[in-house]
């Protein structure tokens, strides 16, 4: 136990959670606000909830959290640490979508909750997944390329969202649990099984 | 030699390789691809289109890269190592633009030879790549990556790529959707629907260029500070600022960004009614000479087209059509050769349900002689529609010649109602 804690103080948690925290007020606040999103396509633009967008920022805040200062030392150490990172970004995760589908709930639009949910799952675990190539600090980069792109390639001419374009899903939910508990799996998996690629400390973007 | 040992010891090739996936998608994913393909012009929009993708993410690794210098006293090292520290901020800043164009580039390069393979007659070729629009692209993402390098280089919170990256991504998304003047500032111009007729100007690609350079020199000239928060406040100062509102305000003056283009030689075909089109749209020109003919033919002895209609922007004279954005259907093309009789509805048509009902109910009746089938824009009553049809065809073409001229004029009295 002690050691789990101090795992967990080592990833700056509390910081964490704060964040996490601040993004379930956002969204209780303006989760049901809609946003029109440019359909650059000339189509139709999808009209996204707030609350389907924050995730976004949380899925990439929960892998930025695997960052340690220490990952060159917990490599050497005697004690397996696979299960303190699979509790910790798991812990994490549920407590993470607790809190934004009760805050979509408190801020009246509780028939968010399950969207928020599969989107704070599909985020977290695109972000989890670039961890072991492009280091904790390099991990936005495919949630932000996928939130970039989906506006663009993820609506067909009628408006409709295609099949694999999950943030804007809202009738075709079992596509859309089915994309983000795979995408969440391989995630945590990859993050807890294979090793960081460690450049200048662990921040290989910076050669 | 420097800027190859800092792409072979970076994890930059893993994000060249997002950024080509990326790249390559929006190119061939994003917009049909009949739309562009064998138009240049077209084919110049769509390869600049990754921009508002590329952007984002590239100036968010940018600033990764950028915060370097705070890490494990990286700044010490380049401060005390026998090259000055501009040389290797600017080196590193390199790299990742290389990164960037080079992802750019391989877009470009697949559309241009999708083109050019559709376009592969000297004949009837219609030109090559358009500079303008894929220079702009260019300059774009030099200004993001630049401006990301800066923040990166600033301010030492690991957050900083990730607040670049969204924050570029939500300006031109906001920027997508604002009036004219400051949609300006985005510095990417790739909407493919955009009129054939117009092209950028001049000045707004030197002003673009420009105000490019300044956000790179100044973004450049903020990373020449050492690591000190006193001279970092300073450089977010008052003089950059003022040099980059400047370039902005100029892009902002000038009068339009775009102009007509000069006139060139059209494209023409069809027998009752000669139909020209510029020569980026001569695939659809079968289909445009087919319909007219139709069109032409479904009311004998009233005149709906001219013996000649031209695309807008190629004749000086006589009458013009405009072709909406996007692929040309049987529909959408008999809407474009009508346009001088119904444009868009005006308010006063609008605001008269006896004349809008009218109006919709002619037009169908236009598509499905020129068509045979009703576009999906038109929401034309079917219960109107299928009692129109059912009179005699003399009766249903009396009735149509009688109101086409009338409808969209809000001066003309519509004819007594007969048919409905």
């Amino acid at each position: 136990m002690i050691g789990l804690t101090r795992f967990l103080t080592s990833r700056r948690s509390r910081r964490t959670l704060t964040v996490v925290l601040a993004a379930a007020v956002a969204t209780s606040l303006a989760g049901g606000e809609l946003v029109t999103l440019p359909n650059l396509t000339g189509g139709i633009g999808a009209a996204v909830p707030v609350a389907h967008l924050i995730p976004a920022a949380v899925g990439c805040v929960i892998a930025m959290s695997t960052h340690s200062p220490g990952a060159d030392l917990e490599r050497l150490a005697a004690r397996d640490t696979r299960p303190y990172k699979a509790v910790h970004v798991v812990g994490l995760l549920a407590l993470s979508v607790a809190l934004l589908t009760g805050a979509a709930a408190v801020g009246g639009a509780p028939q968010l909750g399950p969207s928020v949910a599969w989107n704070t799952f599909g985020y977290a675990g695109l972000a989890l997944a670039t961890t072991p190539l492009l280091g904790a600090f390099g991990s936005y980069l495919l949630p932000l390329a996928f939130t970039a792109t989906v506006p663009i390639l993820g609506l067909d001419t009628a408006g409709t969202p295609r099949w694999w374009a999950w943030p804007l899903a809202t009738a075709n939910q079992a596509t859309a649990w089915v994309w983000t508990s795979a995408l969440v799996l391989v995630g945590v998996a990859a993050y807890v099984l294979l090793p960081g690629r460690t450049g200048v400390g662990d921040d290989p973007l910076a050669g | 030699m420097m800027l190859r040992t800092v792409l072979r010891r970076s994890a930059l090739g893993a994000v060249l390789l997002v950024l080509t996936a990326v790249s390559l998608a929006i190119v061939l994913a994003g917009r049909d691809r009949g739309v562009w393909a064998g138009d240049w012009r077209a084919t110049s929009l769509q390869a600049q289109f990754p921009v508002v993708v590329l952007a984002p993410l590239l100036s968010a690794a940018s600033a990764q890269v950028g915060g370097l210098t705070h890490r494990h006293g990286f700044w010490r090292i380049e401060n005390t190592m026998p090259r000055p520290p501009a040389r290797v901020a600017l080196l590193h800043w390199v790299a990742v633009l290389a990164v960037g164009l080079t992802a750019y580039a391989v877009g470009v390069i697949v559309a241009v030879g999708i083109t050019a393979a559709a376009d592969s007659d000297p004949t009837t070729s219609t030109g090559g790549p358009w500079p303008s629009y894929l220079g702009l692209g260019a300059l774009a993402l030099a200004a993001y990556s630049a401006a990301g390098y800066a923040a990166g280089r600033l301010l030492a919170s690991r957050w900083v790529p990730l607040a670049v990256g969204g924050a570029v991504f939500v300006w031109l998304l906001a920027l997508s959707l604002a009036p004219d003047p400051l949609g300006r500032l985005a510095i990417v111009q790739a909407d493919v629907f955009s009129p054939v007729d117009q092209s950028l100007t001049v000045l707004y690609v030197l002003g673009a260029a420009a105000l490019c350079a300044v956000v790179v020199a100044v973004a450049l000239g903020i990373t020449r500070l050492r690591r000190n928060d006193r001279l970092a406040l300073r450089a977010l100062g008052l003089w950059p600022t003022c040099f980059v509102a400047a370039a902005a305000i100029v892009l902002l003056a000038l009068p339009s960004a775009v102009e007509p283009r000069d006139p060139v030689e059209p494209r023409c075909a069809g027998a009752t009614v000669r139909v020209c089109v510029w020569p980026e749209h001569a695939k659809w020109l079968p289909l445009l000479a087919d319909t007219a003919a139709r069109v032409e033919a479904a009311l004998p002895g009233h005149r709906v087209l001219p013996p000649e209609t031209s695309e807008r922007g190629l004749r000086a004279e006589g009458v013009s059509f405009v072709l909406a954005g996007g692929e040309v259907t049987g529909p959408s093309a008999v809407t474009a050769l009508v346009g001088h009789l119904l444009p868009h509805p005006p308010a006063c048509v609008l605001a008269d349900r006896d004349r809008i009902e009218r109006y919709v109910l002619v037009l169908a009746w236009l598509q499905l002689a020129g068509a045979g089938s009703v576009g999906s824009d038109v929401q034309v009553d079917p219960a109107r529609l299928q009692h129109l049809q059912a009179l005699p065809v003399p009766e249903q073409r009396r009735w149509v010649a009688a109101n086409v001229d009338a409808v969209a004029e809000c001066a003309t009295g519509l004819p007594v109602e007969q048919a409905s």
